[in-house]
């Protein structure tokens, strides 16, 4: 197989691995200018108590050994 | 359950109680096949690769040992490898993944035979790799070892279960995104890339010279870094403040915790080869993040801490199998990732590279930290979806002592030999020889604690087949009903 081709090959493929990893940044980015826009960071506080509910208040032990 | 009044409590509480159904118990019942498929798929796996494990460690000090030519110990000790990883963690993270998505997005599951269907697919194909691997059609790629032709396969079924928790998300009734969320949705993202890149690179159309080895460990140490850990992190974070019924002690560490994990992990994989022939600029860059993985850790360590001894709940930890295993894990997360980032600094490395050290450091990650956190999320997530108590409290205890006395045993073991080791070969004093005979009293230990892990999975297993029985009676007791 003449080098040349192979070469070419692995100039395209680092193109596209360096424009994945663009993607990734660029996905990233977005990701947290979102969360900042949509209210994410605003009231931590109130935020961490989003897995309790009604039916699993807060307060309340969940779980316990059979007996 | 005697009284009547105890009766009417329990009814109360139960959210599954007839003409009882609340959100989260509709919620729960729409993920009851695909979570108890993938349960019972991850810990028949679990103990089927496990058993390897003992055998390829029997193989180290009775090299005899079931001599065929199937079980050699670089065939059995690859199929532990691919049954613990892709069989047991990946079942499990299935499961964990697709209910914490849904219960956080207070979203049900439509058309939850997709994920079946993917679930029956992606085991199916891992069986025929499995059969590949000890025909000895293996690729030679660590964490890449079925032939190639499983990889199609296994991304399509990927899709057909990850996107179910996208699209759990996107159908979310809530206006905030918790943190395990974000960990999870991270974890189903990154993996397909990671998989077509390294598949693609290293046995489809593979690169010339080290780039294959350095694709192969950004693969290898990401699969564990950007998708086994980060559910195992998003399990830890909801089932510890749940469970105890208090918030996270510092909600904005998580977040900071979340967004340098996703800043450092995927550049450290490459600490694997240091001293290997890769540019010297990777390895420092690899080292660099490594050690900056320290403030997502111990951000996350501060913020486990705090959160469960500031309660003064020991007696609460200790009394919920949720929690005694979830605790366990998150003690284990802290203290592995601060020993990995101390085996990428050169010094420390140029000691542990090769030796038991490595192997005891990947045990102390995937099974004290990831697999203990995975049981109790399954202690949770179990009687909530089977509408079932735990039959056995003493199989409970059982599970965890031989589990726990096991990984630690193995970890101290492992850890220790390994750097012994290390130093014999550095110093070149002793020969090969002598180096190998000295490690045959470790490698005894090293069996008795695999087989006691290996004793721990067969309990769960049998534990969650037992409860899960058409026969079984449908008891009622605290762990679905603390309150």
């Amino acid at each position: 197989m003449s080098p040349v081709p192979a070469e070419s090959f692995w100039d395209l493929s680092l193109l596209g691995i360096f424009l994945l990893g663009l993607v990734f940044l660029g996905t990233a980015i977005w990701a947290l200018s979102w969360s900042r826009r949509s209210g994410q960071f605003d009231d931590l506080e109130r935020d961490s108590r989003a897995i309790f509910d009604a039916d699993e208040p807060e307060g309340v032990v969940q779980d316990r050994f059979p007996q | 359950m005697s009284s009547p009044s105890v009766q009417n409590i329990l009814n109360r509480h139960n959210p599954l109680a007839e003409g009882n159904l609340s959100r989260v118990a509709q919620i729960d019942r729409s993920l009851r096949s695909p979570v108890v498929f993938f349960t019972v798929m991850a810990a028949l796996w679990l103990v089927v690769g496990s058993i390897f494990g003992v055998i390829s460690a029997i193989k180290l000090h009775v090299p005899e040992f079931l001599n065929f030519e199937a079980l050699t110990f670089g065939r059995s000790r690859t199929l532990h490898l691919n049954m613990v990883a892709y069989g047991w963690s990946f079942n499990a993270i299935f499961a964990v993944s697709i209910w914490l998505m849904h219960r956080l997005s207070r979203a049900e599951l439509r058309n939850g035979w997709v994920p079946i269907l993917g679930g029956i697919g992606w085991n199916l194909t891992l069986v025929y790799g499995m059969f590949a691997i000890a025909d000895g059609q293996m690729t030679g790629v660590e964490w890449l070892e079925m032939p190639r032709e499983v990889a199609p396969v296994l991304g399509l079924c990927f899709l057909l279960i990850g996107l179910w928790s996208v699209v759990a998300f996107s159908r979310r009734q809530t206006t905030h995104v918790y943190v395990s969320q974000w960990y999870i949705l991270a974890a189903m993202f990154w993996l397909p890339i990671l998989y077509l890149v390294a598949q693609m690179m290293i046995l489809w159309f593979p690169a010339r010279g080290t780039v294959q080895a350095i694709t192969n460990w950004w693969f290898g140490h990401n699969a564990i870094g950007l998708f086994l850990t980060p559910v195992g992190v998003a399990s830890m974070y909801y089932f510890i403040p749940k469970v105890l019924g208090r918030p996270i002690h510092s909600y904005y560490l998580s977040v900071v915790g979340f967004w340098t994990f996703a800043l450092f992990y995927n550049w450290a994989g490459i600490h694997h080869l240091l001293g290997g022939p890769v540019p010297v600029w990777l390895q420092s860059a690899g080292i660099v993040a490594s050690v900056m993985m320290v403030i997502p850790v111990l951000v996350t360590a501060i913020n486990f801490h705090y959160t469960t001894t500031s309660s003064q709940a020991w007696g609460v930890i200790w009394g919920s199998p949720t929690l005694r295993f979830t605790v366990f894990g998150a003690m284990n997360y802290t203290l592995s990732s601060f020993a990995g980032s101390l085996m990428a600094l050169r010094d420390v490395n140029a000691v542990t590279h090769f030796t038991n050290f490595t192997i005891g450091h990947a045990h102390h990650g995937m099974h004290a930290f990831l697999t203990m956190a995975l049981f109790g999320a399954f202690y949770f997530i179990l009687p909530r979806l089977a509408q079932r108590e735990w039959p056995s409290a003493t199989l409970i205890h059982l599970h965890f002592w031989l589990c726990a006395i096991g990984t630690i045993g193995y970890v101290v073991v492992m850890s220790i030999h390994g750097w012994m080791q290390g130093m014999q070969w550095n110093a070149a004093v002793m020969t090969p020889a002598q180096i190998a005979a000295a490690a045959e009293p470790w490698n005894y230990a090293r069996t008795i604690c695999g087989s006691l892990m290996t004793l721990g999975h067969t309990v769960f297993c049998v534990h969650v087949l037992w409860m899960l029985a058409p026969r079984a009676e449908k008891r009622q007791g605290p762990t679905l009903f603390a309150r």
